[in-house]
């Protein structure tokens, strides 16, 4: 994610829904090879396995922003039900792979 | 029987063509009747609507009909004609009448009563034959449609990400392992570990939790892209909100800001309800009916009105002026908490909202 010049906060958007809360999550990735590289250290994500993600800052880097969206979610917007296992036809939970 | 062209119950209930010699197969909800007439309510699925199917008995094998229960599956013609009593416009006269598969009344767990929902999840092979079941999965097939519909009009290309991954740094939870190693005998290095350079890929293996940074590399290269696809997660949370397994959208576009990205996401929402509104009429009307009587009021809302957009430092400066009692304290640099969005969404706004600019700490994805 993209960090803002206050050095505190970063591009981060939630869209928050009634009844459902978070349906979608998103931001503005980091497209500074620099910055992204010592985010990665920061989170202790293995940097050697990362090498194709960081390329695409050294190549060609270009701002960019997205976001995902909870199918399942939206579903349960969109029918009202009130369970996430009513709203995909074969739910898979804790202990539970039946079907 | 005479073979003809089968048409959906869908398309009959919606026929002028009274008179027409018709085809219609499914499944029966219902059979009532006497001595002398017997009238089934049949369902294929294409709608929520059943259609009645009226049988004079004497022109009907009796052994036959008596096959004819709750969730046999039947094969009928007949005529289509002007229906008296069925609450339909129209109604099929059986002429002849072929069962496909019986359904043993001391057996078949769907008779006519009311489920609840937690049996349903029990019986999720024959819930999809419920009104609801079948409400929900039309709303789900047209909102997989519509989404693809949107990205497909402005220009999007589909992505497909890889579902197994050599990558755990998505930052998005717990992973399941993907593995071909014999669980029994595992290959060990020299210190004891797992060897995975010998286990399929040479290397350990995942089930993806999200898309993103390979949908970053398409968008890299062809600008917009979205994914859609099955992500996984193997948290232990029991709630009505998670599953192990579920679906995500992700777009990708470069030459977008934060603020392009709200753009997209709240007219994409907008699109999706609105399409559902507009398109699943039927479905929806029953929903609201039986279990949610705000929700087609809801859903019009959220298409009519703009979202709230505010920072999180804003929000949190709300939350703390609010006065209200919340179970986790509120202070600047806290993860927020469903009790704490919801009652900014619910409480203070009253719509949607869209939070940005979060502390760096709370935000563990890269």
């Amino acid at each position: 994610m993209k960090q803002n010049e206050d050095g505190k906060t970063v591009r981060a958007m939630d869209v928050l829904f009634p009844k459902i809360g978070e349906i979608i999550g998103g931001s503005q990735r980091e497209e500074n090879y620099d910055k992204l590289l010592a985010r990665i250290q920061e989170l202790h994500i293995p940097e050697k396995d990362m090498w194709w993600y960081l390329d695409t800052r050294r190549f060609g880097a270009a701002p960019h922003s997205g976001f995902g969206l909870g199918f399942e979610r939206l579903i349960l917007f969109v029918t009202g039900m009130a369970n996430i296992r009513d709203v995909i036809p074969f739910p898979r939970t804790p202990q539970n792979a039946e079907f | 029987m005479e073979t003809m062209k089968r048409t959906k119950i869908r398309e009959l209930l919606a026929s002028k063509e009274i008179g027409k010699e018709v085809n219609v197969k499914g499944w029966v909800r219902t059979k009532r009747g006497n001595k002398n007439v017997a009238f089934i309510a049949l369902n294929d699925g294409s709608t929520i609507h059943s259609i009645q199917i009226v049988i004079d008995v004497a022109g009907f094998n009796p052994d036959d009909l008596k096959l004819v229960t709750t969730g046999a599956c039947i094969n009928v013609n007949g005529i289509l004609v002007e229906s008296q009593g069925s609450g339909q416009a129209v109604e099929i006269q059986a002429t002849t009448l072929e069962v496909y598969g019986t359904a043993d009344a001391d057996t078949y767990p769907l008779q006519k009563k009311g489920h609840t929902l937690e049996f349903l999840r029990e019986i999720a092979h024959l819930r999809p034959r419920t009104n609801t079941f079948g409400a929900v999965l039309r709303v789900r097939h047209n909102m997989a449609y519509a989404i693809h519909k949107y990205f497909n009009d402005r220009g999007f290309f589909y992505l497909h990400t890889p579902i197994i991954t050599g990558s755990d740094a998505e930052g998005a939870g717990a992973m399941f392992k993907v593995t071909a190693l014999d669980l029994d005998n595992l290959p060990r290095t020299e210190e004891g570990a797992i060897n995975y350079k010998e286990d399929f890929f040479g290397k350990s293996t995942n089930l993806t939790v999200s898309g993103q940074l390979e949908g970053e590399l398409g968008a890299m290269a062809l600008s917009e892209i979205y994914t859609f696809g099955p992500t996984f997660r193997a948290e232990n949370s029991n709630t009505p909100r998670h599953l192990a397994e579920f679906w995500m959208i992700e777009p990708e576009v470069a030459f977008y800001d934060i603020k392009d990205n709200m753009d997209l996401a709240e007219d994409f929402i907008k699109y999706l309800v609105k399409y559902a509104l507009e398109n699943c009429k039927d479905d929806l009307e029953f929903l609201n009916k039986m279990y949610d009587n705000e929700l087609i009021e809801r859903l019009t809302f959220v298409t009519n009105n703009a979202f709230k957009r505010l920072t999180y430092t804003e929000a949190v400066e709300i939350l703390l002026a609010s006065g209200q009692k919340f179970e986790f304290p509120v202070a600047w640099g806290i993860d927020l908490q469903s009790e704490h969005e919801r009652y900014l969404v619910e409480k203070v706004f009253n719509c949607p909202v869209i939070l940005t600019d979060y502390p760096k700490e709370i935000k563990h994805s890269i």
